[in-house]
């Protein structure tokens, strides 16, 4: 057969699995049957034609097109599979908290937090420690602040404005947390951003604990109490999370660093949504219960007490391992 | 010895990988190289290559999904609270709305127009990549695929990160405040794109981080291309295909390199074209007997029109051309059952 009698032949079922793969590329919904039926023939048809191109002696323009098209309409028979919501009990209440639970990184992520945040508060609360720190970490004119606000606060703040800043903390510490992870893909700038965090924390809680701070003093306890275990785990889940990652690729383990890497992250995103829904529920206790001012402390105590055991039951309860060396009967 | 064997086989051969290489792992590796293809072998194992896009022609993509994006979301914003008011307007001249209502109906709203901003900064990409099988309405407008490195659609958690990873591409983030002097009140920072610019140029795929972490790669898709032969309007050329001997077979180097030069003379002068078609088409001009003064590029031409408009079709190796045809058209196609 002429080779142009070949393409003449053809490129009717050529064209039309290219029209088929664009209706299909457009789709939001199921498709019938019957097209894709018709359509995975016309694919097997390509995919021989392409298989066969050098048999058949086909010059390199069609054999380009062809690679296009068995291109094009495989990306659409092997489509995305979403988000498979089948797995996620599983995974949230079974697979993620086994994985932080056995995590080398979060505990070293965990460590370096609280170490720093302890150290900043101790240096800031003794003014004769390191006289000046907690000036230098937060600044004179933050300091005053800081003081001024909490000095009025202890108002009734109502369900508006509870929803707003809910919504301002998330935006904020969600996003704050989420670029600790990314960045802790170079390791170095991302243990920056955690102990610039942690060091700021710290100043600012040795120093709103010193006896002259007066009621300032005693407001801020009641206003960080409830939320407290909710926030900083969270910032410690996502900076273990990328420090996983980022110690993945420098420490490969045996597998090449790529592939290490690609690893580590596919393990790491559940232990980072993780900490986004902590961010979440944090703001939410952020912006409702700890600006009530008329609400006893031992009431946020209580708040704090009960999500500290929650994060409990979830990290140890559900996290401790089946078997060791267990919880990787399927892997992820 | 024929003299158009004058291409030792290696020659011919890269020649042809070059072009449309079909199997074989340096295939890959010799083609990346050049011409920033990929290879993939499907589970019905046939191998196809996806040429990969480079990172000036995604940044369109990105542009048009930031406008998208962001304009999209404070378009919608704005929509809503322009209703909102006009609302609120005509039931506080009817009913009269107290400052707490108010109060509290502007906290709520706020608060979720935030929470909707950081929706739509961290999981935009993340949504669309995955509901639309690796396709942003930018990815989809400049005609871009986000694809597995093993040539699979990407799955949820893949779009995720490299969407999460994006972060650290637009690294660093310069400060206006840093280029207009300190006293400048400008808060806005411009991301410059370093990071990612340098990551992609340092890898064969341009994977930027994201793409790295998250095993993925992208890939031009919907760039037209056409399956037809070439048609040569010079009526001279199936006049001197007429000359070419009716016995003669060309070796299957041999017929890709005519193919590739037909196709690839539109982007050269006569001159340079002619100086590239003599080479191989006075030795064989001289073998057919055809006079030496003929353009050696009309000759090329007609050789092209010879060997794929009017040649019948030779002895392959794996059989009959009949059987071939036959084993690659299933039979519903050739029975045709319309849709």
């Amino acid at each position: 057969m002429k080779v142009a009698e070949l393409i003449k032949r053809r490129s009717p079922f050529w064209k039309e699995l290219e029209e088929l793969s664009i209706q299909m590329g457009g789709r939001l919904s199921k498709v019938d049957p019957a097209y894709v039926s018709r359509f995975t023939t016309l694919y097997r048809a390509a995919c021989a034609d392409l298989a066969l191109a050098e048999s058949y002696q086909l010059p390199p323009q069609t054999v380009e097109y062809l690679h296009r098209l068995v291109g094009r309409a495989h990306n659409q028979l092997y489509r995305s599979q979403g988000y498979q919501f089948k797995g996620w009990a599983k995974r949230i209440f079974s697979d993620t908290p086994r994985l932080i639970f056995n995590d080398p990184c979060i505990q070293i992520a965990t460590v370096l937090f609280w170490g720093l945040f302890l150290l900043a508060a101790y240096l800031s609360y003794h003014t004769t420690v390191w006289p000046g720190f907690s000036e230098a970490v937060v600044g004179v004119d933050g300091l005053d602040q800081l003081r001024g606000s909490y000095n009025q606060f202890g108002g009734n703040r109502g369900v508006g404005s509870g929803a707003f800043m809910m919504g301002y903390y998330i935006q904020n510490n969600a996003t704050i947390g989420l670029q600790c992870f990314v960045m802790m893909l170079l390791v170095i700038p991302g243990v920056v951003v955690l102990s610039y965090n942690a060091i700021y924390l710290g100043a600012v809680f040795g120093f709103m604990f010193r006896p002259d701070s007066g009621a300032a003093s005693e407001n801020f306890q009641n206003f960080v109490t409830a939320h407290g275990p909710f926030e900083l785990t969270a910032i410690i889940l996502a900076a273990g999370a990328g420090l996983k990652i980022g110690l993945s690729w420098m420490m490969s383990d045996g597998l090449n660093r790529k592939d290490s890497l690609l690893k580590t992250a596919r393990e790491s995103l559940p232990i980072v949504m993780c900490a986004v829904v902590l961010f979440v529920l944090a703001a939410m206790i952020e912006g409702f219960v700890s600006p009530l001012g008329d609400f006893p402390w031992w009431g946020k105590g209580t708040v704090a007490v009960g999500s500290s055991c929650l994060l409990m039951i979830y990290f140890v309860v559900l996290g401790y391992p089946a078997a060791w060396p267990g919880g990787e009967e399927d892997g992820f | 010895m024929p003299s158009h064997r004058k291409f030792s086989a290696t020659e011919t051969d890269s020649m042809v990988r070059g072009v449309g290489g079909l199997n074989g792992p340096q295939t890959q590796d010799q083609k990346g190289a050049i011409d920033t293809m990929m290879m993939v072998k499907t589970p019905e194992n046939i191998s196809f290559q996806y040429e990969i896009s480079g990172p000036f022609y995604r940044f369109n993509a990105y542009i048009v999904d930031l406008i998208f994006a962001f304009g999209g979301y404070f378009t919608v914003v704005a929509l809503f609270y322009f209703i909102l008011l006009i609302v609120v307007g005509l039931v506080n001249q009817s009913l009269g709305i107290s400052a707490a209502f108010f109060q509290l109906f502007a906290g709520i709203t706020f608060g979720l127009v935030l929470v909707g901003f950081f929706l739509v900064y961290w999981f935009y990409g993340a949504y669309m990549e995955t509901r639309f099988n690796g396709q942003t309405l930018g990815k989809r407008l400049c005609g871009i695929r986000v694809i597995s490195v093993d040539g699979h659609a990407i799955d949820g958690v893949q779009a995720t990160l490299r969407n999460f990873f994006r972060f650290l591409d637009i690294m660093p983030i310069v400060p206006l405040q840093m280029l207009l002097g300190s006293d400048s009140q400008v808060l806005f920072a411009i991301p410059t794109f370093l990071i990612g610019l340098v990551v992609m140029s340092l890898n064969r795929k341009f994977q930027r981080v994201g793409d790295l972490v998250a095993g993925t790669v992208v890939i031009f898709e919907e760039k037209k291309y056409r399956p037809d032969l070439i048609e040569f309007d010079d009526e001279r050329v199936p006049n001197l295909a007429d000359l070419i001997p009716a016995d003669f077979v060309a070796s299957r180097g041999l017929t890709q390199v005519v193919a590739e030069f037909a196709e690839k003379r539109k982007y050269l002068g006569p001159q340079r074209s002619a100086d590239i078609a003599k080479h191989l088409a006075v030795p064989l001009m001289e073998r057919f007997g055809i006079p030496a003064d003929t353009d050696p590029d009309l000759f090329m031409c007609s050789l092209y029109h010879r060997l794929f408009v009017t040649r019948e079709g030779d002895e392959s190796p794996m059989g009959t051309e009949k059987e071939l045809v036959k084993a690659s058209v299933p039979e519903e196609l050739e029975t045709g059952s319309e849709l």
